[in-house]
């Protein structure tokens, strides 16, 4: 069991240290994507081994890492349990499936850039993993923060773009801030319960021995999962980090990473489920996050930026679920997402090889000319769009039955109306884009083999997921008997919704947006978010240094410059006691002599 | 009359002398304080070794008549060389350490 | 009162007068009379003490010897010819103070002193004690004080030779 863990973690890190360290290694492009490959294929298999054998009930190793008087303060080492298991599948695959893909899509990086590449790959593979198998919040957060950096510099991997600078830092700085109350949180979790530990914490909370007044700090710690996963009002990182390469897109930003904060939220559930306030809170601002993002995504154009927004306003349904108190349902929802979503990923980037632009609306008709992307789009957008029999029929509605059975009237709601608008935008890209009259330009070819076999394999995992889930019955969600038709009905009213404006023109599109208004200019401004959000750093971090500025001249040097002066001062005027003539020195002796008389007179 | 007289004295002499040498602008007049306040000091010397009855004081004062012979033979050949370079014995003009 | 005391206050009013007297002259070669003078009275202290050997060196040394030297370098240290040998004094006050304060603390430690009234008798003369002890217990020191004179001698000539 351990070593077969410590293989999955240790392979990609291998990887990484070999090709950190050996630069010719690494500037030969070709031959550190095959290390890279080599080794998350290594990790899959691994993890495959180990998911198709689980342990009876949750492993834990531990290491000492820094001591303390009873007991170390914190330890290193590995959890293991039945969902643990099944992430690190997910991570595994998708990580080598992304790394195959990219070799061809990355082809025209010259060879020391590539090698660049499948070294952040493998540092970001080697910390997903680690993150997922982190025994203890301390060792969560290292690896936590590790994914952040592989997000920033593969995001920036392209750094002499400006806009690919600035996205990488601004997802850095949006997620460093919920950070900071997640480190904040972790540190009054010690403080109440006297440790890191997960299975340590997880047995309190089972035997209602934890301390009291614990919402705060699960709040706090929350507030990582809404950096991390891009809830509201943290999410405007995620459509910007687009200027990443698309492989990159679909690894961290559809599959992985940002699935961390859910994968956290869902692994503490435990201690959520201690304060329900917090809790409640998570379910409303998941739900207000999908509809948010759903609204953004039908008016954008960039083909990735809609599935950007697609992600974030996936992850508030997954949070929307946990916050009912279906950790399962919103684990559910996250394996089949980080499938169906980094297949529609990577054939958007399939699409963008082939066609060149990102453009939704320079494209057209591309199904006759891209058969299998667009086979596999199809189907990937079947699956969002939650459609029976596919997989995503099956975790929506789970997500779905968790918040009605919760009692949460009006954030279901909300689910519901994003389910349909999910639809509508989903086949709205599928119509321009696919469909429809006009051919796009350029001389359009499928993707060849090395990215189409990833595709090939993403697809059919889905449809198998969804047909398991169909035949096997996913029994047990109790799931209200309406429940089925409700969802399928507000799916077909999106496609409809999206075949009548876009496909059949019967509605101007035009027309549509004029009718909604002010919600439209909004959506398209993004409700001034993103410009509230820079207002507020570049105030804050200016209006911080002018004042650390002012502080350090005036104060610091300030006193500094005073004690000198004084110095001087003292020094000009004690100076006149050296006149240079012996009499005044007998003066000095006799004073001096005077003085030592006195002083033994009043020591008597 | 006993020993205190002789002490208190030889104090006078020594608060004269001392008075000399801070006040005197000439360096020869500052010797001559100097000088009172060696002779004070052999006062006392002298008082104690007869009140005592021990001839250390005695001898204690006869050096400090031969070294302060010594040294007024120096201080006046340095007197007279700073005399031939500066031209001038007024200690106020004597201030080379001057900072 | 006894011929001690008679001595003693006449001799303690003569050199406290001229010791005064050689710190306020104006005259700088009044002030070296004055200095002979107080030496004197001290060679007489020294004989009230029974010191008479003392009395003779303070003689001998003292008001010859020294006064001597100054008044040789009094003369080759002021333009004369025609000049009064003047001699200005500094502001008086702050070295009367220290001066007064000086002797105020010593007084007061002598007033709490114990100090013997009676004189013990001497055995002996005091020239004799004298003499002996300096070539038995001090002659080291009094060898050294012949290497001192040397020094001093050569110091001075050193010192006072005009350069040629």
């Amino acid at each position: 069991m351990t070593p077969l863990a410590l293989a999955v973690l240790g392979l990609p890190f291998l990887a990484f240290l070999l090709l950190a360290l050996a630069a010719p290694l690494r500037r030969h492009g070709r031959g550190a994507a095959l290390v890279s490959i080599a080794a998350i294929g290594g990790s899959l298999a691994a993890a495959l081994r180990l998911w198709l054998a689980p342990p009876a009930e949750t492993v834990v190793r531990r290491w000492e890492w820094i001591p303390a008087e009873d007991g170390p303060l914190v330890t290193v080492g590995l959890y293991i349990d039945t969902v643990g298991l099944a992430m690190l599948v997910l991570v595994a695959l998708v990580a080598f499936l992304v790394q195959v893909y990219s070799w061809a899509y990355l082809e025209g990086e010259t060879p020391p850039s590539l090698g660049r590449y499948y070294t952040y790959q493998s540092l970001f593979a080697f910390s997903m993993l680690g993150l997922v198998l982190a025994p203890n919040f301390v060792q969560m957060l290292i690896f936590w923060e590790l994914v952040g950096l592989c997000s920033y510099l593969l995001i920036g991997f392209w750094y002499d773009r400006p806009a690919a600078a600035r996205a990488a830092v601004k997802a850095f700085w949006t997620t460093r801030l919920g950070d900071v109350g997640f480190v904040t949180g972790i540190v009054l979790l010690w403080r109440a319960t006297g440790t890191f530990d997960f299975a340590t914490l997880f047995g309190a909370a089972a035997a209602h021995r934890l301390p009291a007044g614990l919402s705060l700090t699960m709040f706090l710690i929350y507030l990582g999962a809404v950096g991390k996963s891009a809830q509201f009002p943290l999410h405007i990182w995620l459509p910007d980090a687009m200027e990443g390469p698309t492989p990159v897109s679909a690894l961290i930003h559809a599959a992985t990473m940002v699935a961390a904060g859910v994968f956290m939220v869902t692994r503490a559930f435990p201690l959520f489920a201690a304060t329900p306030p917090v809790l409640g809170l998570i379910a409303w601002v998941g739900a207000f996050t999908a509809l948010l993002a759903a609204t953004m995504a039908c008016v954008e154009t960039d083909i990735k930026r809609v599935l950007a927004y697609s992600t974030v306003s996936q992850l508030g349904f997954m949070m929307a679920a946990a916050g009912a108190a279906a950790p399962q349902a919103a684990f559910f929802h996250l394996v089949t997402h980080g499938l169906f979503k980094a297949l529609l990923f990577l054939a958007a980037g399939a699409v963008i090889h082939a066609v060149g632009t990102n453009d939704i609306r320079e494209m057209g008709r591309l199904f006759y000319a891209l058969p299998q992307t667009g086979t596999v789009f199809l189907v990937g957008t079947l699956a969002l769009s939650g459609i029976w029999p596919l997989s995503g029929f099956f975790s929506k509605e789970a997500v779905l039955a968790a918040v009605w059975n919760a009692g949460l009237g009006v954030p279901f709601a909300v689910l519901a109306l994003t389910a349909l608008l999910t639809a509508a935008y989903m086949f709205r890209v599928v119509f321009l884009a696919f469909f429809g009259d006009r051919q796009a330009g350029g001389h359009p070819h499928d993707a060849p083999a090395v990215m189409a076999v990833p595709l090939w394999i993403l697809a059919i995992l889905t449809v198998a997921i969804g047909v398991r889930g169909a035949f096997a019955g996913e029994g047990g969600h109790s799931a209200p008997r309406w429940l089925p038709a409700l969802s399928q009905a507000l799916a077909a009213a999106g496609v409809g919704v999206a075949l009548v404006t876009y496909q059949l023109r019967l509605v101007s599109p035009a027309a549509l947006s004029r009718a909604l208004g002010p919600l439209d200019v909004m959506a398209r401004r993004r409700y001034g978010l993103d410009a509230v959000a820079a207002a507020v750093y570049r105030g804050l971090l200016l209006g911080l240094s002018r004042l650390i500025g002012w502080v350090d001249r005036y104060l610091v040097d300030g006193v500094v410059n005073v004690l000198s002066a004084w110095t001087l001062w003292a020094g000009d005027h004690l100076r006149r006691m050296q006149t240079g003539r012996a009499q005044d020195y007998v003066y000095g002796v006799a004073v001096g002599f005077l003085l030592l008389l006195i002083a033994s007179q009043i020591w008597r | 009359m006993g020993l205190r007289a002789y002490l208190l004295l030889a104090a006078a002499v020594f608060a004269i002398g001392l008075f000399g040498v801070t006040t005197r602008r000439n360096a020869v007049g500052i010797l001559l304080g100097i000088e009172l306040m060696l002779n004070a000091v052999n006062i006392n010397f002298v008082a104690f070794a007869r009140y005592n009855a021990s001839v250390a004081g005695m001898v204690f004062a006869l050096f400090t008549i031969a070294i302060t012979v010594a040294e007024i033979a120096v201080g006046l050949a340095i007197v007279i060389a700073i005399f031939r370079v500066r031209k001038t014995v007024d200690a106020d003009h004597l201030d080379l350490l001057k900072g | 009162m006894t011929l001690e005391a008679a001595g003693f206050w006449g001799l303690a009013a003569v050199l406290l007068a001229s010791s005064l007297a050689v710190v306020l002259t104006r005259n700088l070669f009044h002030s070296v009379l004055y200095l002979a003078v107080a030496l004197i009275a001290t060679g007489g202290v020294f004989l009230v003490l029974d010191a008479a050997f003392l009395f003779g060196v303070q003689l001998l040394l003292y008001a010859g010897g020294v006064v001597t030297i100054v008044v040789f370098a009094i003369m080759l240290t002021e333009r004369l010819v025609g000049e009064r040998i003047r001699q200005t004094s500094r502001s008086l006050v702050p070295g009367a103070g220290v001066a007064v304060a000086v002797l105020g603390g010593v007084c007061a430690f002598l007033r709490r002193a114990s100090l013997p009234a009676e004189r013990p008798p001497f055995p002996g003369t005091q020239t004799a004690a004298l003499g002996e002890a300096l070539v038995t217990r001090y002659v080291l020191s009094f060898e050294l004080l012949a290497v001192l004179f040397v020094a001093a001698l050569l110091g001075a000539l050193y010192f006072a030779r005009t350069d040629d």
